[in-house]
């Protein structure tokens, strides 16, 4: 069929244009990589599958991630007791810095501050991903900020 | 030290993985199923009919209403009774191997956009599909876009509009049956049924997995079936507006009075848990302790705590940031109890339930929370209406503007903030949702120059001090040699945001309204 997209190359196109962004993002939440590969590869997997039932790709898929991610992190935690974190590679200096304080918030705060004030995605968005009022989310926001600028200047 | 912001702008320097070949290498099949022929698409349809026909006739034998009596047990054998579900009067059986909860969420699906409000019930064969999976108390929440469900899941949702609850006097013939629901279109197995029950117009839909058991769906099908209206003998007496003979008043430092029942006794709290701060006062018919704060959830007395005949209102300001009530509570007096101004909790019977509604007086939200134990009598029930109409601003309540001697008075303690130097019962607190923006005149106007501007109710010689704290500045306005008001402002950009209020009462001290 010529002149008409079909799913996978809408699904692609999203990918090309939200893509990046989203991985970094969920690097920046889960500190983890892996995780991040996971994520992201399994979250437009289910775009994929999930065909014309999803009326707003780029939402979804954002929502998608973050709570693929939030999961793999809570069965992780579960798994081992520990927090997630540990950037098993290199990254570009103070990077780890920053992964380090991410991690020490919670995980709603998280969620929060990095799809806000990284990714750039709208309140409705986020609220829809947590399952929370967006009044809640620019509480979170601001605990968020708060805190990751006192924890960043406690590092330095 | 720069904006988190520009610090999180760091991750731009990391290349991601190419995953696009990953992607399609997970993503099975084709990409999207072929159109069925029509005629194809009419034997499918008549033959799936036909399967879930005989398949809910038989299993609707096994769970028909009318074979047994659902209140008050809480379990009948392996079936549960899920009641009331968001303030929508029905009652639906279901498997006590399934899972249940309330739903709320805006209609429009999509997160950009926000639509009526929706409640009603989510009941499941896989937990993945609760709104909150793992939750241990009722948490109502919008559906999750369940990336994670098992390709067997078989889920039932019912759904209302919340301003349609009780609208319609002509409810349809029960039971429902999922023989009459149109079949949606999408990957999934998706049927779709409109009826009325309780007055109340429902959408009922039934969605599978592909690879979901016949008994599964039979089952579905069933619980369905099973809706009906809840038992409601036990509503409906007049609420009173003053208190009866005997009776107590109560008037709050904080501007909202109330009429007690004669019996019932009031005491004042102040509680706090993480975040999640809370202060008020709990009014009960069995002397009940002080409620208990859990984030994430309103504040109430523990189910625990309450006696079957027991009833408890929690009348309180709730700062929880994992707990949001409405953007804009109305004004007293509050809607009659258990009306549509009332978000009506749900509960298996013989437990417990929760009505929970909001009021806004003086710039200042309050959670009004009431606990209804499994075995109230008809008169305290008319006590409990009674009450919950008398509530209203002390200048016009329907009680006394006289404290009551026997009834405690002491207001509201501060926050984190720290206690002023307030006579007796006069601090009140406040946590700012969302905070207000304070932007400086000029780069060289300090905090206390901006707060002497912007608040409302500063004297001139009033002393304006700050100092810091963590992630911000604290705050404190003193009078007198008396420390009267405090407020954090957290640095944001080249402005401030004002998040948490204390003062007190006597001051006439107010933070801005509005951003300035």
């Amino acid at each position: 069929m010529t002149g008409v997209p079909t799913r996978r190359s809408l699904v692609e196109e999203v990918f090309l244009e939200q893509g990046d962004t989203l991985w970094r993002a969920i690097l920046a939440f889960s500190g983890d990589r892996a995780v991040a590969d996971d994520t992201v590869a399994e979250a437009f997997a289910q775009l994929l599958r999930r065909g014309d039932a999803v009326r707003n790709p780029t939402a979804w898929v954002w929502t998608a991630a973050f709570r693929i991610a939030a999961e793999e992190l809570r069965r992780r935690s579960r798994a081992s007791g520990a927090t997630p974190a540990d950037p098993g590679y290199e990254m570009p200096d103070p990077l780890p810095e920053v992964i380090a304080a991410l991690a020490t918030l919670p995980t709603v705060q998280r969620t929060v501050i990095v799809m806000h004030d990284y990714a750039d995605r709208p309140t409705g968005e986020i609220a829809h991903t947590l399952g929370i009022a967006r009044s809640t989310v620019r509480v979170h926001l601001s605990t968020a900020r708060r805190k990751l600028r006192a924890l960043l200047e406690g590092s330095r | 030290m720069s904006h988190p912001v520009n610090e999180l702008r760091q991750f731009d320097s990391v290349q991601p993985t190419p995953l696009w070949s990953a992607i399609e290498a997970r993503h099975p099949g084709p990409e999207i199923p072929p159109p069925v022929p029509p005629f194809r698409r009419v034997v499918v349809i008549v033959a799936a009919l036909a399967l879930f026909a005989g398949a809910g006739a038989f299993a609707w034998s096994a769970f028909r209403p009318e074979a047994r009596s659902i209140l008050p047990e809480t379990t009948d054998g392996d079936l549960k009774s899920y009641v009331n579900p968001m303030g929508i009067h029905i009652t639906v059986d279901y498997p006590s191997g399934w899972y249940a909860q309330s739903l709320s969420q805006d209609s429009n699906l999509d997160p950009s956009q926000t639509g009526p409000l929706q409640v009603g019930l989510v009941i499941s064969n896989t937990e993945q599909a609760m709104p909150s999976p793992g939750a241990t108390a009722p948490s109502p929440g919008p559906l999750p876009e369940n990336p994670d469900l098992p390709m067997d899941f078989v889920t039932v949702t019912i759904r209302a509009s919340a301003e349609a609850i009780g609208s319609v006097d002509q409810d349809s013939a029960l039971p429902l049956s999922m023989d009459d629901a149109k079949v949606a279109p999408g990957p999934e197995n998706l049927r779709s049924l409109r009826a009325v029950v309780a007055g109340t117009p429902i959408d009922v839909t039934v969605a599978a997995g592909p690879n979901y058991s016949k008994t599964d769906l039979a089952t579905a099908n069933a619980i369905v079936a099973s809706i009906r209206p809840s038992d409601t003998a036990s509503q409906s007496p007049t609420p009173s507006p003053s208190p009866e003979a005997g009776g107590q008043t109560f008037r709050s430092d904080v501007g909202w009075g109330a009429a007690i029942p004669a019996g019932w006794t009031s005491a004042s709290f102040s509680t706090s848990e993480g975040a999640a701060r809370a202060a008020g006062v709990v009014i009960s018919n069995d002397g009940l302790p002080a409620p208990t704060l859990s984030p994430g959830y309103p504040i109430q007395t523990n189910s625990r705590d309450l006696p079957p005949d027991g009833v408890s209102v929690v009348i309180a300001t709730d700062s929880d940031p994992g707990f949001e009530g409405p953007a804009s509570p109305g004004p007293l007096p509050l809607a009659p109890f258990e009306s549509g101004g009332w978000s009506v909790g749900s509960a298996a019977a013989g437990t417990p339930y929760m009505d929970v509604a909001w009021f806004s007086l003086d710039g200042q939200d309050f959670i009004v929370d009431v606990k209804v134990g499994p075995e109230v009598s008809k008169s305290t029930m008319s006590d409990l209406r009674a009450l919950i109409s008398s509530i209203a601003p002390v200048d016009q309540a329907s009680v006394s503007d006289t404290p009551d001697a026997s009834a405690p008075s002491d207001g509201m303690p501060g926050n984190d903030l720290g206690v002023l130097d307030c006579p007796a019962g006069e601090q009140s607190a406040v946590q700012i949702y969302p905070p207000t923006e304070l932007v400086p005149r000029s780069g060289a106007e300090s905090v206390p120059e901006i707060v002497r501007r912007t608040f409302l109710g500063i004297d001139p010689n009033d002393e304006i001090t700050t100092s810091g704290s963590e992630g911000g500045t604290r705050v404190a306005i003193s009078r007198g040699g008396s420390t009267i008001a405090h407020a954090f402002l957290m640095p944001h950009l080249d402005r401030w945001e004002l998040s948490e209020f204390t003062s007190c009462a006597s001051s006439g001290i107010k933070p801005p309204s509005t951003n300035g």
